[in-house]
């Protein structure tokens, strides 16, 4: 939120106010598994589909391409499957992401996005795989923009996102897990932009 | 910049982050943890539905803390919250009796007593599986009895391994190791549960249960 204030203040410092856009999207995102293990039978967790709410903020720094700084958070519940039947949850996990991209024009009102930053998974209980908490994983995304103008100022934004990061806890390397579990995401959210006067 | 300048830095990126491969522990060496009765070979674990499992602990000797801490140390020994208990105050709703004192005469034909000695102290689990087998008749009961005076002698670590012991069987670790590393090894005097414990115990949770809890 510091740096999505302290890019407005500058923006609106500067003889780019005018280019200043900020955005809110309202959606969903679904993940792949972040665990998955064999013990007896195949044994896996997944968060569920998490309705995300996304803020953004970005500002013109070449022709035809943006700097984005752009906020997320979802939460749903840590869905546990032992051999494909679902087995209840290790309570529910919210998702926040902090990232910083370009955007750019592809065709027409479509927009291209790639971006980097952190997510942090911040668990509702303290148990099993989240008991001795998660760290941030690095965060790579991209995306598509579909920008409708309303008027002068205001425009609906529908975009896709898809990001990967990689997922391991202190519970999984202490119970003698090696590597990270590579985690995609794919997500799709409506909002509006607002172009700052 | 373009798209088309972009592209080949975020695949490359894409391409660093997705290198990474998780491989899970392979949970061997297990050693028996099912009740042998018979021809029969008994496995049971605390169905989801029956979690927290609620452990009523006799108020005497600081044992609620020991068992509390001992609930804490198998807790933390599963990744997917297979085992949770608390501790009750009403011993009527307990699923889980842990008792100060020593274990009187086994009285039901078809309860197994597992028995625990220690230098300063003892402990017994009985198991009752009831006529058909198939079923644990609850409550689980407990017995802790220090062997001295405890206001003479400390048995704080006594009571802390054998109630981490005694409840190793009450989450269906039925039988006793030969190996002395092991928590649930019959003489037991391991200070943290061994590899092998938390591999059989994991195991143990995802083994078909063929005893199903009763009252």
């Amino acid at each position: 939120m510091v740096s999505l204030a302290a890019l407005v203040a500058l923006a609106r410092s500067a003889p780019l106010a005018a280019q200043v856009r900020l955005s809110g999207a309202i959606g969903v995102t679904g993940s792949s598994a972040l665990v998955t293990d064999l013990i007896v039978q195949p044994i896996e967790v997944k968060p569920a589909l998490a309705p995300t709410f996304l803020l953004s903020a970005s500002l013109p720094i070449a022709t035809k391409l943006r700097a984005s700084l752009d906020l997320g958070y979802g939460s749903s519940a840590a869905e546990l499957t032992e051999d494909g039947v679902s087995s209840g949850d290790l309570g529910t996990l919210g998702v926040f992401t902090a990232s910083a991209g370009l955007v750019g024009p592809l065709v027409s009102r479509l927009s291209w996005r790639v971006s980097l930053g952190v997510l942090q998974y911040v668990p509702s209980e303290k148990i099993g795989v989240f008991q001795d908490g998660v760290p941030a994983a690095a965060l790579f995304g991209a995306g598509l923009d579909w920008r409708q103008p309303f008027s002068e100022h205001w425009a609906g934004v529908a975009g896709v996102r898809y990001d990967l990061h990689l997922f391991s806890t202190s519970a999984l390397e202490a119970a003698g897990f090696t590597g990270s579990q590579q985690v995609s995401r794919v997500g799709f959210a409506l909002g509006a932009a607002w172009d700052l006067p | 910049m373009t798209i088309r300048r972009v592209l080949p830095f975020a695949l490359l990126l894409a391409g660093a982050l997705s290198c990474s491969e998780a491989t899970a522990p392979g949970r061997a060496p297990v050693y028996e943890w099912r009740l042998v009765l018979g021809t029969d070979t008994l496995s049971f674990h605390w169905p989801k539905s029956a979690l927290p499992v609620k452990v009523w602990v006799e108020d005497s000797l600081g044992m609620p803390a020991r068992v509390q801490e001992g609930i804490a140390t198998w807790r933390a020994a599963f990744l997917y919250g297979e085992y949770d208990a608390v501790l009750v105050a009403d011993s009527a709703a307990a699923d889980v009796l842990v008792r100060v004192t020593t274990a009187p005469g086994a009285s039901v034909a078809a309860a197994r007593r597992l028995h625990t000695a220690f230098p300063g102290c003892e402990g017994a689990t009985d198991i009752d599986t009831v006529a058909t087998r198939f079923e644990l008749r609850l409550p689980v009961r407990i017995y802790i009895t220090p062997k001295y005076d405890p206001t003479q002698v400390d048995l704080t670590e006594c009571f802390r391994i054998t109630a981490r012991h005694e409840l190793g069987h009450s989450l269906g670790l039925f039988q006793h190791t030969t190996d002395p590393v092991d928590i649930m090894f019959s003489q037991p005097e391991a200070q943290a549960l061994s590899g092998r414990d938390v591999n059989t115990a994991q195991v143990a949770a995802h083994w078909p249960s063929n005893m199903a809890p009763t009252r």
